[in-house]
C-alpha cells in the first residue's frame, strides 16, 4: 500500500472513469461526492508510515501504508503530516461536488474536479517540489473545461486565463533551474536579481495578482459562476502554498527587503482597486470577480507580513500574524474563503438559471422569486466586506491589527477597499428587491438548495462568532 | 553531426515561419508552418540531447497539430477576403503595390524581435551554460512572435498556436539546462495537453450537452 496512489493515481483513474460514464449523471454524481468523501475519511483515519492492524485478529500482519512512490528518479511523497492537507483538499472538493450536484452545472465537473484534486495534490508532494509547476501546469489545462463548458461561445476571459497561467508556469518552471542557479552563485547580485523577476513574474501570473487578474471578472461574468469559483478558489490557494513554500525556503528571498514591501504595496492596491472598481459594477458576475481579487490582495498582504517575521527571532518583536501558527493561519484563511466563495457562487448560478445574464438589467427584482439565494449573496458579500459577526471579519482583523503595526496608513487603506465592497452590496440589494412589477414573494429554489444555502448562511455565522475554533491562538491576541 | 549542418537553416526556418504565422488567416497553413517549427526544434534541440530524446518533442508537436488539424476539419474555415476587400477600396493602378497596414505593422514587430532576440544572447550566454548562439536565437524568436500571436488575435485556435509556439521556443532555451527524461515526459504531456485543450475550445460551442 502506498499514500501517493491512495490519493493521487486512484482519484486521477476515478476523474476518467466517471468522464467516461458521464452520460449517468446522477450515478457519477453519487459516485464522485463518495470518491472524495470516502478520500477525505482515509486521510482523517489513516496513519501514513505507521502499521496499521487489520482487525482484532493478531494472526494478521500489520500493514504499513509506505510515503514515497518513485517515478522516474523523482518522488511523490506523502508523510503523516501531510495528512491536514489531504483532508481539506478532498472534504473541500466534496462540499464543491455536492453543491455542483443540486444545480445546473456541466457534466464535466465531477470528474475535473476530481482530477484537479489529484493533480494537486501531486504537486503538493513531488519531490524537488520546483517540478510542482509542472503538475499545476497540467492542472490548469484541466481547468479549462470548466471555465468555458460545452455549448457556449468560448469566453474571453477563459483564453485569458489559459495565457496568464501557461506563460506564469514556463517561467516558474525555469525559474526552478535558476534558483538553483542562485544557491550556487550567491555571491552574484546579477543572477539573483533576475531569477527573483523571473520568480514573482511567474508567481504573479499564476495566483493572479495585479495586473493579471482581469481575466476573474470576465469569467465570473460570462460563464457559470459556480463552475468558474471552483477553479479561482482551487489554483490560486495551491500555487499560494507552493509560493509560501518557494519563498521561506530561500534566505536570499524571505529577506529581500524589496519583496515583502512589494507584496505588501500590490497586495494593497489590489484590496483598494478592487473595491473601488466594485462599486462602479452593474454585473453581479464582475462584482464578485472584484470581491475575489480583494482576497488575492489580502493574500498578499498576509504574505508579505510572514515574510518580514520569518527571520525575527524574537517572538515579542514580530508582528500579530507571525505571532499565530502559521500553518493555522493559513487554514484559517482558507475556510472562510472557501465557504463565503462557494456560497456567493452557488446563489449567483441559481439567480443565473432563471436571468441567463447576471447584469443588473436581467437581475432586477430576482429577490422576490429567488429569496434565500439573494438573501445568501448578500450574507457571503457582507463577509468578503468583513462585516462583523460574519467569517470573514476575524481574519481582517487579525491583518488591519498587524498592518497596523507597521502603518496606521496602510490599516486605514484596506478599509476603503472593505467599505467599496460594503457599497457594491448595498447596490446588489437595491437591484436584486427593487420591484416594478409588483411581484409576490415566492421560494423557486428547491429543497436540497435551500438546505445548502440556510447551512451554508448558519456556517458563516459560526465561523464569524466563534473564530477561536477555526484560528488558533486568536485569544491571545484578542482576550 | 547533421544537426550542427542544419541549425542556421532550422533558426532561418524558425525566423520565417513564425513570421508567416502571424501574416497567413488560412488555419491549415499555420498548421503546417507549425509542424516545419517542430522539426526545426528538433534539431536545435538535438544539439544539447540525445537524438533519442529530442525526437520525443517531433513526435509530441506533430501530434499537437495532428490533433488541432482534426478538430479545424470539423469547422468551417474562417473568411480572408478581409484584405481584399480593403484593397479594392483603393485605386487599381495602385493595387498591385497595395500591403495591408497590419502587414506592415507584423513585420516590425518580427524586427523588434529579432533584434531583441540577437541583442539578448550575449547575457543569456553568460547566464545558461552550454547554450548555443543558434538555440538561442531560435528560442527568442519563437517566444517574442508567439507573444505576439497572443496579442494580436483573440481566437482560440490562435491562441493555442501561439502558447505552442511560446512553448517551443521555451523548450529549445530550457533543455540547454535540464536534461531528465521526466521533464522531456513532463513537457511533452503539456504540448499534447495545450493541444487537446485547443481541440476542446474549437469544438466546445457546437458540442450539445444533454440535460
Amino acid at each position: 500500500m502506498n499514500a501517493p496512489v491512495i490519493w493521487i493515481i486512484f482519484p486521477i483513474l476515478s476523474a476518467i472513469l466517471l468522464y467516461l460514464f458521464r452520460q449517468y449523471s446522477r450515478l457519477v454524481k453519487i459516485i464522485g461526492i463518495l470518491i472524495c468523501l470516502f478520500l477525505a475519511l482515509l486521510a482523517w483515519q489513516l496513519p501514513i508510515g505507521s502499521p496499521i492492524s487489520l482487525g482484532p485478529w493478531p494472526s494478521l500482519p500489520a500493514v504499513t501504508l509506505s510515503e514515497t512512490l518513485t517515478v522516474f528518479g523523482r518522488q511523490f511523497i506523502l508523510n503523516d503530516s501531510s495528512r491536514s492537507f489531504l483532508l481539506i483538499i478532498y472534504l473541500g472538493t466534496a462540499s464543491w461536488v455536492i453543491g455542483a450536484s443540486v444545480i445546473n452545472v456541466s457534466r464535466l465537473f465531477i470528474p475535473v474536479s476530481l482530477l484537479i484534486a489529484g493533480l494537486l495534490t501531486a504537486a503538493i508532494s513531488v519531490e524537488p517540489f520546483l517540478y510542482a509547476a509542472f503538475f499545476i501546469q497540467i492542472t490548469i489545462l484541466s481547468c479549462v473545461p470548466l471555465l468555458s463548458p460545452p455549448g457556449i461561445r468560448t469566453p474571453r476571459g477563459a483564453l485569458r486565463f489559459l495565457i496568464f497561467q501557461t506563460i506564469g508556469m514556463i517561467l516558474l518552471i525555469f525559474s526552478g533551474w535558476s534558483v538553483t542557479n542562485v544557491e550556487l552563485n550567491a555571491i552574484n547580485p546579477t543572477i539573483v536579481y533576475r531569477t527573483t523577476i523571473i520568480l514573482i513574474l511567474g508567481f504573479a501570473m499564476t495566483i493572479s495578482v495585479f495586473p493579471f487578474s482581469t481575466w476573474i471578472p470576465m469569467v465570473l461574468e460570462e460563464t457559470n459562476p459556480y463552475m468558474a469559483a471552483f477553479v479561482i478558489f482551487t489554483l490560486p490557494e495551491i500555487v499560494s502554498l507552493f509560493a509560501f513554500n518557494t519563498f521561506s525556503r530561500y534566505s536570499w528571498l524571505y529577506t529581500s527587503l524589496t519583496i515583502q514591501i512589494s507584496f505588501i504595496v500590490i497586495g494593497l492596491v489590489m484590496v483598494v482597486g478592487s473595491g473601488i472598481w466594485a462599486i462602479f459594477q452593474n454585473n453581479l458576475g464582475r462584482i464578485f470577480g472584484y470581491a475575489v481579487i480583494i482576497e488575492i490582495g489580502l493574500f498578499l498582504i498576509t504574505l508579505g507580513q510572514e515574510l518580514a517575521n520569518i527571520q525575527v527571532n524574537q517572538p515579542e518583536a514580530a508582528n500579530l500574524i507571525a505571532q499565530l501558527p502559521l500553518a493555522a493561519f493559513f487554514f484559517a484563511l482558507l475556510l472562510p474563503r472557501g465557504l463565503t466563495l462557494a456560497l456567493w457562487a452557488f446563489s449567483l448560478a441559481l439567480i443565473k438559471i432563471k436571468s441567463n445574464q447576471l447584469d443588473f438589467k436581467s437581475t432586477q427584482g430576482i429577490g422576490f422569486t429567488f429569496p434565500v439565494a439573494g438573501l445568501s449573496l448578500i450574507v457571503a458579500s457582507l463577509s468578503l466586506a468583513g462585516f462583523p459577526l460574519l467569517s470573514g471579519y476575524p481574519i481582517r482583523a487579525v491583518v488591519g491589527a498587524s498592518l497596523s503595526q507597521t502603518s496606521i496608513f496602510l490599516a486605514l487603506s484596506t478599509l476603503i477597499g472593505y467599505f467599496g465592497l460594503v457599497l457594491a452590496t448595498l447596490r446588489s440589494i437595491s437591484n436584486l428587491y427593487t420591484n416594478p412589477d409588483k411581484q409576490a414573494w415566492k421560494i423557486s429554489e428547491t429543497r436540497p438548495q435551500l438546505i445548502l444555502l440556510i447551512s451554508g448562511c448558519l456556517i458563516i455565522f459560526f465561523v464569524g462568532m466563534f473564530p477561536q475554533v477555526f484560528l488558533y491562538g486568536l485569544e491571545a491576541i484578542f482576550p | 553531426m547533421i544537426s550542427q549542418v542544419l541549425d542556421i537553416p532550422a533558426v532561418a526556418f524558425i525566423g520565417v515561419a513564425s513570421l508567416l504565422l502571424i501574416f497567413f488567416k488560412d488555419q491549415r497553413i499555420r498548421l503546417f508552418l507549425l509542424a516545419g517549427i517542430y522539426l526545426s526544434e528538433f534539431f536545435l534541440i538535438s544539439l544539447s540531447w540525445p537524438v533519442s530524446l529530442s525526437v520525443s518533442k517531433l513526435i509530441a508537436g506533430w501530434m499537437a497539430c495532428a490533433v488541432l488539424g482534426m478538430a479545424i476539419t470539423s469547422n468551417p474555415p474562417i473568411s480572408t477576403t478581409g484584405h481584399i476587400q480593403e484593397a479594392r477600396s483603393i485605386p487599381t493602378f495602385l493595387r498591385f503595390f497595395y500591403v495591408p497596414p497590419s502587414t506592415i505593422f507584423y513585420l516590425l514587430s518580427a524586427v523588434l524581435v529579432d533584434l531583441l532576440a540577437i541583442s539578448a544572447s550575449v547575457i543569456v550566454k553568460a547566464w545558461l551554460p552550454g547554450i548555443l548562439d543558434e538555440q538561442i536565437w531560435a528560442g527568442f524568436i519563437l517566444i517574442g512572435m508567439g507573444i505576439i500571436q497572443l496579442s494580436f488575435r483573440s481566437d482560440a485556435f490562435s491562441i493555442i498556436v501561439g502558447l505552442l509556439t511560446t512553448l517551443a521556443g521555451f523548450e529549445i532555451i530550457y533543455v540547454t539546462v535540464e536534461g531528465s527524461i521526466l521533464v522531456a515526459a513532463l513537457l511533452a504531456a503539456i504540448t499534447l495537453g495545450l493541444a487537446l485543450v485547443g481541440a476542446y475550445l474549437i469544438l466546445s460551442p457546437n458540442i450539445v450537452e444533454d440535460e
